[in-house]
């Protein structure tokens, strides 16, 4: 193919510093499974259930076969109420889902950030915070749908709460930052 | 994953997704995984927000594996929707809080003393980022993705002529921008 570069009248250090490749983080593939994996798992749960019991049927029997017929009937009676118990209880079991939420701290000064909450029982050491530009520190994280409690801890000492997040204290007055994660709508795009 | 699974076509691994087969879709992620990234890198301006369009962009697929007319072309339709996300994402962050995180991360980072390789290509991104999304779309998919304009105007929906006008008005402004680079 021929390269086209040299129409555009550019240096070709501009174009080839562009063309490196890009490779996305090695848990890409676990985190986007797992949503995928959540998604049908709810989607098999409130899948609606065809009442096919309602559907009109004309069932005929001759005298001699009279017992078998009350015997299948009775079967399929008591079949169809398994299969009605069965499906309720799926349908009020909520799937276990989770959204992925991405924590940003801008600190151009912070030598390490990780961040605590309720997700990590407030363990410092567990989450540390990756900063791939200078200064902006970034996680994305799991988390289940609800109310969670969070605050950044900065070089390791400094407790910081997030200031673009609503803010909580405790019984001993120590703040933290709070976060609503809604459920995904399936379907939605 | 098997490689049994792995050496299925694009057809046979997108009936396998439609039917609630993960593997299928595991295989198709696997496959087209580092495709498109680069576009995406490019687009949105870091490799952390290209993974979140990225992961956005598979769940969309996923979704709507359906609406793929033709499985044995999988990976333009995905591209397709990779371009889409792209665009939604740089209009929300343009509209939201591009001026907090970006101007912040542009002047530390301007702090830092960098190596001249990782100066002059800082100093392309920014350029690059400059540009109106239209622009840069048709720019990178061109010069950078080394597509034909047959394919961009497929992927994009826009016509030839007008993609030949952006990457040229495209090329005008990255060589103003970046005149010390040409100078140098």
């Amino acid at each position: 193919m021929r390269d086209e570069t040299r129409d555009t009248g550019l240096d070709p250090r501009v174009v080839g510093a562009l063309r490196g490749a890009e490779i996305l983080p090695a848990d890409f593939e676990a985190r986007l499974m797992a949503q995928a994996e959540a998604e049908i798992a709810h989607r098999r749960a409130t899948r609606p259930r065809r009442n096919w019991w309602l559907t009109g049927r004309i069932f005929i029997a001759s005298p001699l076969s009279a017992f078998a017929a009350a015997a299948a009937i009775a079967a399929v009676a008591a079949l169809s109420t398994l299969a009605v118990t069965r499906g309720r209880s799926t349908i009020v079991s909520r799937p276990d889902t989770v959204e992925y939420v991405r924590f940003v701290l801008i600190d151009s000064a912070a030598r390490s950030v990780s961040i605590v909450g309720d997700f990590n029982e407030w363990r410092p050491d567990k989450t540390p915070l990756i900063a791939p530009k200078p200064g902006v520190w970034s996680v994305s994280l799991p988390l289940s749908p609800g109310r969670h409690e969070y605050a950044f801890i900065v070089d390791g000492k400094r407790w910081v709460v997030d200031p673009a997040s609503i803010p909580s204290s405790d019984e001993f007055g120590t703040e933290s930052s709070v976060l609503l994660v809604a459920p995904t709508k399936i379907g939605a795009s | 994953m098997s490689e049994k699974v792995m050496a299925l076509s694009d057809r046979e691994l997108v009936s396998g997704v439609r039917s609630g087969d993960l593997d299928a879709f595991a295989a198709l992620v696997k496959r087209y995984r580092d495709a498109y990234t680069r576009f995406a890198v490019r687009m949105t301006g870091s490799l952390l927000d290209a993974d979140d369009v990225m992961q956005s962009v598979w769940m969309r697929a996923f979704r709507n594996i359906g609406a793929c007319k033709n499985p044995d072309r999988f990976g333009a339709w995905l591209y397709q929707i990779v371009v889409n996300e792209c665009r939604t994402y740089t209009s929300r962050r343009a509209a939201r809080d591009s001026r907090f995180v970006d101007d912040a991360a542009e002047s530390l980072a301007a702090l830092t003393v960098a190596e001249p390789d990782v100066a002059l290509r800082e100093e392309i991104e920014r350029a690059l980022d400059c540009l109106p999304t239209d622009q840069r779309e048709a720019f990178v998919l061109k010069h950078v993705e080394e597509l034909s304009y047959d394919q961009i105007a497929e992927i994009t929906g826009v016509g030839v002529s007008a993609l030949k006008m952006r990457v040229c008005r495209a090329c005008d402004r990255l060589r103003e921008l970046l005149e010390g680079v040409h100078n140098a």
